[in-house]
């Protein structure tokens, strides 16, 4: 069946890759320490034009994220799969890439006297909320949301370009930018839900993650995944049933995606966070109400979280008995490489 | 609309508030926002459909040569000067002229694979260099050459002029522009890009009809 430049068949049908990547992010094991972020951005984005981009980034969570109000900011598709307007944010938003006053503090002899400072009066940058979360003493309550292009199944980003730039690759389904065909137009920024496409001023083209496709190709997980400390990014395909993407998504259904009401069909999952019970002032446990709310973690992730979660908790209690846990010793990883990402286990010193 | 014949070097009207350009007849042309409906994607014909484009609704055109150059001055109200894209907000104001590259050519979907058409495009952000593009069909435009088309612009009472210039004839490229012979009449087309309102890319107001003009003798 012959494809349009839109990433849909001539009868209109969505293309369908042959197969498709995912990543599934087990929120109890993110330390929040940003390692993805700076692995990401020293592979990728340290050319001129990209010092703003974080093509991953780590938020924390209830925050207003990067950039500022991505979630209420439009784009995706609408229950009937009409596509929803979204707006353009703002490099401000986004977060722009501030200069400190490196010259005066180490070269102009006032080490003793100035702190190193962003120039200006910066009101907002790409991890400006970070660790702020929610709730009052003793159950505030925040935890981290790794984020990267979700190399949705049903992309807007693709149906938004007018000149076919984007694609959804046919044997892994990652979405990618063409630059030679992009002219900059950032329909694709407006219409991601996620707001996961930066826009390169030097170049006059749209950026976002690759899913690190040239490592891939060489056997290599993405560099977020493979320098993830956590150990908590694993990566597999979803058809692969010896993969742990594949258990956690398909097998026993633990895994979820972030708004997925945004219509987006995305393929980036996430094992929702468990939290502590709330408790008084003394530390002693009140109730079996989680710190947590529920009704947040619903918003983000749909109403299976509940059931994910008791899932989850049921599981610990098995393996308390010395009971055996697919789900546990898969998001424990006891052997890395291979049972987090065992399509793409290469060390990258060992490929050309 | 007649192409008149100066005989003169046309870098005397390069600039868009030359002398010369004041004894040139005018053309007053009337300018719509895009059918939204007709853009290749979905986000921009249903996600964006009640977004009203079309901010410039009309321009004056110009047009001289002088057997070897062919130039045309738009000028148009835009009370918004945009120059830069600095923001993912921002965009720059704009302007097109479009031939045919054959004889005739389908005008609301910027030409066909059989009936293509050169665009001569100039945008604020990079005021000196007009960039020729091909198109065989809406979203396929495709930058050819960004020397060949001189390009000078004015924004002064609120109102941006400029003047696009090129040789009548470029060797080379037979096919991929619009070749120019004296006494031809030759149909144009003129778009305007509001970058205040967001217009970029397909979004923008063009001129519903082709225009004919005439390269005296």
């Amino acid at each position: 069946m012959a494809v349009s430049k839109i990433g849909r068949r001539i009868d209109g049908k969505l293309v369908e890759p042959k197969r498709q990547l995912a990543m599934v992010f087990d929120l109890n094991k993110c330390l929040g320490c940003h390692t993805c972020v700076m692995s990401c951005k020293t592979q990728w984005t340290r050319e001129g034009g990209m010092e703003s981009m974080w093509w991953t980034v780590v938020n924390t969570m209830p925050g207003k994220g990067t950039p500022k109000d991505w979630e209420t900011s439009g784009g995706g598709f609408l229950p009937d799969g009409t596509a929803r307007a979204g707006r353009l944010p703002t490099n401000e938003e986004f977060g722009v890439a501030w200069e400190f006053n490196y010259d005066e503090v180490f070269h102009g002899g006032k080490g003793q006297s100035v702190h190193l400072k962003p120039k200006g009066d910066p009101k907002w940058g790409p991890n400006w909320d970070e660790d702020e979360g929610s709730g009052e003493y003793p159950n505030s309550y925040y935890f981290y949301l790794p984020r990267i292009c979700n190399h949705c199944s049903h992309p807007a980003c693709v149906e938004a370009c007018p000149r076919g730039a984007i694609e959804k690759r046919e044997e892994d389904g990652v979405v990618l930018i063409n630059e030679e065909r992009c002219k900059g137009y950032r329909f694709c920024m407006e219409a991601c839900p996620y707001k996961r496409i930066y826009f390169n001023f030097k170049k006059d083209v749209s950026q976002k993650c690759i899913f690190c496709y040239p490592r891939l190709e060489k056997g290599v997980a993405p560099a977020c995944a493979r320098q993830c400390p956590g150990r908590m990014r694993h990566v597999g395909y979803l058809d692969d049933p010896n993969s742990s993407v594949y258990k956690l998504v398909t097998k026993h259904q633990v895994a979820l995606p972030l708004h997925d009401e945004f219509g987006t069909q995305p393929n980036v999952y996430y094992i929702p966070p468990m939290a502590p019970p709330k408790m008084d002032n003394q530390g002693n446990p009140l109730t079996e109400e989680r710190r947590i709310p529920r009704e947040y973690l619903e918003s983000l992730f749909g109403p299976r979280v509940n059931e994910v979660l008791a899932k989850l908790e049921g599981e610990m209690v098995k393996r308390r008995a010395g009971e055996r846990s697919e789900i546990l010793e898969t998001l424990i990883v006891y052997k890395w490489p291979q049972d987090i990402f065992p399509s793409f286990p290469n060390d990258p010193s060992d490929v050309q | 609309m007649l192409s008149k014949k100066l005989n003169v070097d046309l870098a005397e009207v390069s600039k868009p508030d030359a002398a010369a350009w004041s004894a040139v007849a005018t053309q007053e042309v009337s300018l719509i926002g895009v059918p939204l409906g007709m853009q290749p994607s979905v986000y921009i014909s249903t996600g964006l459909a009640n977004r009203k484009i079309g901010a410039v609704s009309k321009v004056s055109a110009k047009c001289v040569h002088n057997e070897t150059e062919l130039a045309i001055r738009l000028e148009w109200e835009d009370p918004n000067y945009n120059i830069e894209q600095k923001d993912n907000t921002e965009f720059p104001d704009g302007a097109a002229v479009l031939f045919p590259i054959g004889d005739d050519a389908p005008l609301m979907t910027m030409g066909s694979e059989t009936q293509p058409v050169n665009a001569w495009h100039w945008r604020a952000d990079r005021p000196a260099s007009g960039r020729s593009n091909f198109a065989a069909g809406l979203g396929t435009t495709e930058v050819t050459d960004d020397k060949q088309i001189k390009t000078e612009s004015n924004y002064a009472n609120k109102r941006w002029s400029i003047v696009l210039r090129r040789a009548l004839q470029v060797p080379g490229q037979e096919g991929k522009v619009r070749q120019f012979n004296l006494g031809d009449t030759v149909k144009m087309a003129f778009a305007v890009w509001e970058g205040s309102n967001g217009e970029r890319g397909g979004l923008k107001a063009f001129s519903p009809q082709w225009y004919e003009i005439v390269l005296e003798k």
